[in-house]
């Protein structure tokens, strides 16, 4: 045991492998803030397009590419979508970015299907009386929406937002499928080169349990100011 | 409500700031490797084997070749650093590129097996040797580059087999990372291949069952000596590291280097005529 310390030492301390995790850290946390405020983007044009009366052609159109979309996108596994992503769609497209950016762009469309499911579900566990109500007294469609019932979903929607962050974050350990180096894939690289996997793995694991608890906690305090909003009515 | 609204605007501005940064084409020239393998090493820099490393290219890690030249063709890498052989098959499959024939390193290969039995690494060592014949028929038989080999394993792929514990000493389980043609490849759901071939001689000259288990190369090492299996024949170059957790037979191919893939038209390799030419190329990239 003592000799695996050592060597795992080495490798990290010595040869500066800590500076491939920090890279790596890094990387994971670009990819989950960016993909996260794609999805949220993405997410509220699609909820949006969902959520409106479908009374004309084009509301009822845009409902079905929504439908289609959030259908591919819940329907394959990350994986398979970055690997079509990068090694088949944008060569084909004659897109060239970079390794990070391509994981981005994907993880962040993949993201926006789950949390249009969100917002929707948000959005409509608001009382329908109040929709009905502000139009009633006269505010417009739109007015009613964004002025009345969106500010009371989003005390719905936050939390289960901060959850698809944690996710998320967890989800980028895949990212190395397309080059990308982050957490997983520079504790992996360290270990492999020089086989000793076990002290890594292990601290790959607590890294990432840390950060989850930390992201934790500042939900917590975040429900907590949410909450206090609500009693001081 | 207002000052938390704006609070989370101020979050989203600072957030675009940190993806824009993030965002633009690469700066450095790209080199593809597979991961866990001497290229890999090689091109990143290892201690132990003395490799520097060229820290002024980004070298990549696929899971393996065929994805590496999949990005090659696609642009967003500039070369591939793999095996010798590897790299005649993986050009000749993607019209436009070429090997730039200079080994770069000199490597052997030789069977890895569980450090815990002596036994079968001995017996292993015998066949090898009585058998070097028959092993340099099988080199001799996968020379000759066809676009899927099939003039040397026609007729003749090898059927993974199932691992079955109640028959543990008669089975010899060999692990394999099968994404390396002509070494180890998959034809349908059986093998075919180099290794793979050695492994069917090995088997048959000690009498016992094969059953191939196809991974990651990077698991190899440490799937020995666990879940039944026994040996590793993946073009597993024989390094001081890996001794230090698995045993290595005699080597079988002495004949082992890394070369550099790249397209047909870049020249930037053209005019090298050593191993020390190509390095020193190889350091200028993208200066």
């Amino acid at each position: 045991m003592q000799a695996k310390w050592e060597v795992f030492y080495d490798k990290f301390i010595v040869y500066d492998g800590w500076e491939t995790v920090v890279d790596g850290l890094i990387a994971t946390l670009q990819i989950a803030v960016s993909g996260l405020l794609i999805g949220i983007v993405l997410g509220t044009l699609i909820a949006a397009a969902k959520v409106v009366p479908k009374t004309n052609f084009v509301a009822k159109f845009l409902s079905v590419i929504c439908d289609i979309y959030v259908g591919f996108f819940r329907g394959t596994p990350i994986v398979v979508q970055l690997l079509i992503g990068y090694f088949v769609l944008f060569p084909a497209l004659g897109v060239q970015m970079k390794a990070l950016n391509a994981a981005i762009a994907i993880f962040g469309m993949n993201s926006g299907a789950y949390i249009s499911e969100i917002m929707r579900s948000g959005i409509q566990s608001v009382d329908p009386g109040q929709l009905e109500a502000s139009r009633a007294v006269g505010l417009s469609f739109s007015v009613s929406m964004i002025k009345v019932v969106i500010p009371q979903a989003i005390k719905n929607i936050l939390p289960t937002l901060g959850n698809e962050f944690i996710v998320l974050i967890k989800e980028t350990s895949v990212a190395s499928f397309i080059t990308v180096v982050d957490l997983t894939k520079a504790f992996k690289d360290i270990a492999s080169s020089n086989y000793e996997y076990i002290i890594p793995y292990c601290m790959l694991a607590l890294v990432y349990l840390v950060l989850v608890v930390i992201i934790t906690l500042g939900l917590k305090l975040l429900e907590r100011r949410l909450a206090k909003v609500d009693r001081s009515r | 409500m207002k000052k938390f609204l704006s609070i989370i605007l101020a979050v989203l501005m600072v957030a675009s700031l940190f993806i824009l940064t993030s965002c633009g084409e690469d700066e450095k020239i790209g080199v593809g490797v597979q991961n866990g393998t001497t290229g890999f090493s090689y091109m990143k820099g290892d201690a132990d084997w003395g490799f520097e490393g060229f820290d002024n290219v980004e070298t990549k890690g696929y899971e393996n070749g065929g994805l590496a030249m999949a990005d090659l063709m696609s642009g967003n890498i500039q070369y591939v650093v793999i095996d010798g052989d590897v790299a005649r098959e993986l050009s000749a499959a993607n019209k436009g590129t070429k090997v730039i024939e200079i080994p770069l390193t000199t490597e052997s290969y030789g069977v890895a097996v569980d450090k815990n039995q002596a036994d079968l690494l001995a017996s292993i060592n015998t066949v090898l040797a009585e058998n070097k014949d028959a092993v340099q028929a099988i080199f001799d038989k996968y020379a000759d580059v066809n676009d899927d080999n099939s003039s040397a394993w026609e007729g003749a792929t090898i059927p993974a087999g199932t691992v079955d514990p109640a028959k543990a000493d008669k089975q010899l389980v060999v692990a394999t990372n099968a994404a390396f043609a002509p070494f180890e490849f998959k034809v349908g759901s059986e093998f075919a291949g180099i290794d793979m071939e050695i492994a069917k001689l090995i088997a048959d000259k000690l009498e016992m069952e094969l059953v191939i288990v196809d991974m990651e190369f990077d698991s190899i090492t440490t799937a020995l000596g666990k879940n039944n299996v026994d040996v590793g024949l993946a073009a597993m170059t024989i390094n001081p590291a890996r001794e230090k957790v698995v045993s290595f037979s005699a080597p079988y191919y002495t004949e082992a280097y890394q070369v550099i893939i790249c397209k047909e038209d870049d020249k930037t390799f053209d005019d090298c005529k050593t191993t020390d030419d190509v390095v020193k190329a190889l350091k200028e990239l993208g200066k």
